[in-house]
């Protein structure tokens, strides 16, 4: 019996909830029909290349329920963004009172997606049916059956939103509960915006959060996407981020990965018109046992002259494990593609692990591709030169390690949100 | 301030064979005094010094090292450090990623507050380290750069002399700082040394050359050879040293 089998009563109970939502037909077709899929191709196994190094057999064996509404009325956290548009999800569920968007451009379309399928439903349909391949996470179905609230976000051309926006979603007070929020972004042509998505936790444990963001990135727009995953230790994380690329479009996305028991990043990015950037970083922190966090990355070169890059950087103490997967394909078609990949790892512990593998698939002539990756320990010269100076073990190690994500911090652009993650990195880095 | 006393230590190499390194080390410097230690290349000089400073990966089998009466033994190196124990590296580390300024500031900040003082602000920090590094004739972009990282030979010194006039240490050990030096960063390292002897302070140089000691006028100047100290003297042992080498000494090595 499959794995999807075996959870099937408790998530046909679940989705017998949803379809009771009141909603439009179509998506009540689409869900049903995500659904199906879901249930047919189950939780992803290790059989599968793409999910070798990633064990989520065990979510079978919670029976999770939706989150009932959270009651708290203030954000929990130490901080928010100062001079953000703010948006706060409790549980999944968007919170008007929580929330601040006074900072919004009027032309702008911020709203939460389940009142924006249908306020916006023709704007909305078209992208949620739209075709696509069959995904590799099978758990992405699982969202799109099981969505029932998250971002929908449209800025129309030539519009700049001069303020990042953030998105936050704050799981709270409740244990085995499942949250599949779905973030939908419209950048249009020539348009500019800076998303910041995080995932918090707040007394919260044993809950599974099923992440899915499409970002829609036209001509000559630029989007800067930054993901911050920051659930409880005992959580379950899995997050599906899809970019189209229009052509001389220009993304930049950063990961900052610390929470989690199990955390896996799915990255997808589609450049299928010419000249299209895209510069994606990041970093994981680990610092428990039996901690994991994966990050898969697929850049998808199809048309010419497009630039893609990567850098991620991790830290592991502990018996915790990591995982980087970047593949960059390059079609036939996708001449004059550069593309580089790095990813390098600092091992604070002998029984932490990291499984690191940048891929490169190269049909097209003339492409410029590099990839390289590195797996290494703490300079014992460093740490002792920094303590014959009178500088604490622990100080000094913090120094060492901040020094090692140096170079991918540097990446961050918009310097609000660069000192926000960098006051979480300190935190986690406290090794 | 400093007292060595039958001092052995050895290390373990890549084939996990012991290697004695010091061989009963006796070494007395009192407040105010000067020592050199000279020798061959491998006798042990940097091994001491390594050691002193709390080096971890040598294995200390006898012996006792006291820091004006607290026993080095017990410290981590960062304890030694804010007990005023400063050792100028010879091979100084490049540390990229980690901004100049903000070391040494974190360096005289920890010393600091063992010393129960205030840390500095960073106007006062500014200012300090500025005219330090007049002394010893360093650039102000140094102060922008990773640690070490790139510096040249004479510039990883002058760095190290810097960190001392700042950390304000008992007993300076400084290892070979005078090797790579041009002639005019000779004399202002030896400036920089100078001005910090005072009657309750002690500083150790380790060289290979008389030149240095034109400049720091040790009282007492002792001979390395094979990790252990084969002959004590003045400063005048130093010019005979330069004069004859080590081979004529051969007949005080006890052997192995
Ligand atoms: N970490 C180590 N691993 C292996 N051998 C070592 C280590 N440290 C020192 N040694 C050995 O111990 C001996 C003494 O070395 P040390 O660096 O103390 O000599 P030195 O007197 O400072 O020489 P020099 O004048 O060339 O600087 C050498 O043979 C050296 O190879
Ligand atoms: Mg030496």
């Amino acid at each position: 019996m499959s794995a999807a089998l075996r959870m099937s009563t408790w998530l046909e109970s679940l989705f017998t909830d949803v379809s009771a939502d009141l909603q439009p037909s179509w998506l009540q077709v689409f869900r049903a029909q995500q659904f199906e899929k879901f249930l047919h191709r189950g939780l992803p196994t290790r059989k599968e290349e793409w999910w070798k190094y990633t064990n989520v057999a065990y979510l079978e064996k919670t029976k999770f329920s939706f989150p009932v509404l959270s009651e708290i009325t203030k954000i929990p956290l130490k901080k928010t963004l100062d001079s953000a548009i703010l948006m706060v999800f409790k549980n999944g569920r968007f919170s008007q009172e929580l929330s601040r968007t006074h900072l919004l451009p009027p032309e702008v379309i911020l709203s939460p997606l389940n009142q924006a399928i249908i306020t916006h439903e023709n704007l909305i349909k078209p992208y949620l049916l739209k075709k696509q391949p069959e995904l590799r996470n099978s758990l992405a179905y699982l969202n799109s059956a099981f969505a029932r609230d998250g971002m929908f976000l449209y800025v129309p051309e030539n519009c700049i939103v001069p303020y990042p926006i953030h998105l936050l979603f704050l799981n709270t007070e409740q244990d085995d509960f499942i949250s599949c929020p779905r973030n939908i972004v419209i950048v249009k042509e020539n348009a500019q915006v800076k998303i910041m998505e995080e995932h918090a936790a707040y007394q919260a444990n044993n809950y599974f959060t099923n992440v899915m963001t499409e970002l829609y990135v036209s001509a000559y727009a630029c989007l800067d996407y930054y993901k911050l995953q920051n659930e409880s230790s005992t959580a379950t994380h899995v997050a599906d981020i899809q970019v189209q690329q229009k052509h001389d479009s220009h993304v930049n996305t950063f990961f900052a990965d610390y929470g989690s028991r199990l955390a896996r990043e799915d990255l997808t990015v589609n450049m299928h018109e010419r000249n299209a950037a895209c510069h994606m970083n990041g970093l994981y922190l680990l610092e428990q046992d039996e901690q994991q966090i994966d990050n898969h990355i697929y850049v998808d070169h199809v048309a010419t002259n497009c630039n893609s890059s990567m850098l991620y950087k991790g830290i592991l103490d502990k018996k915790s494990q990591a995982v980087f997967n970047g593949k960059v394909f390059a079609h036939a078609g996708a001449k004059q593609t550069h593309a580089k990949q790095s990813n390098h790892n600092l091992l604070l512990s002998p029984m932490a692990e990291v499984n690191t593998k940048p891929e490169l698939e190269i049909y097209a002539d003339d492409v410029k591709c590099t990839h390289g990756a590195t797996v290494g320990q703490l300079d014992e010269n460093a740490l002792f030169y920094l303590r014959a100076r009178g500088i604490e073990k622990q100080e000094a190690l913090q120094i060492l390690a901040q020094a090692f994500v140096e170079e991918v911090m540097q990446k961050i652009a918009d310097p609000d949100v660069k000192k926000y993650i960098q006051q979480q990195v300190r935190q986690h880095a406290n090794l | 301030m400093l007292k060595i006393k039958n001092l052995h230590a050895s290390i373990q190499d890549e084939k996990q064979k012991t290697k004695s390194i010091l061989r009963g080390i006796d070494l007395h410097v009192k407040p105010g005094e000067v020592h050199a230690i000279m020798g061959p290349n491998g006798s042990g000089k940097s091994t001491l010094a390594n050691i002193l400073a709390g080096r971890e990966e040598y294995q200390i089998t006898q012996g006792e090292m006291w820091l004006d009466g607290q026993n080095l033994m017990d410290l981590p190196p960062e304890a030694r450090a804010t007990a005023g124990l400063f050792l100028a590296f010879q091979y100084p580390v490049e540390i990229p990623g980690v901004n100049n300024m903000y070391f040494l500031k974190a360096a005289v900040n920890s010393v600091r507050k063992q010393r129960q003082l205030p840390p500095l602000d960073a106007m006062d920090f500014l200012t300090l380290i500025k005219s330090k590094m007049k002394e010893v004739g360093m650039d102000e972009k140094f102060l922008n750069r990773a640690v070490n990282e790139g510096f040249s030979g004479g510039e990883k010194k002058r760095n190290e002399i810097l960190q001392m006039l700042m950390l304000e240490p008992k007993l300076a050990i400084l290892d070979e700082t005078d090797s790579g030096l041009d002639i005019d960063a000779l004399q202002s390292v030896a400036k920089g040394v100078n001005s910090l002897r005072d009657p309750n302070r002690s500083i150790v140089v380790v060289t290979h050359y008389q030149r240095l000691l034109s400049y720091i006028v040790p009282d007492v100047v002792h001979v390395m050879v094979k990790g252990q100290i084969i002959k004590s003297g003045g400063k005048e042992l130093a010019l005979e040293l330069e004069e004859k080498g080590y081979g004529w000494l051969n007949e005080n090595v006890e052997q192995v």
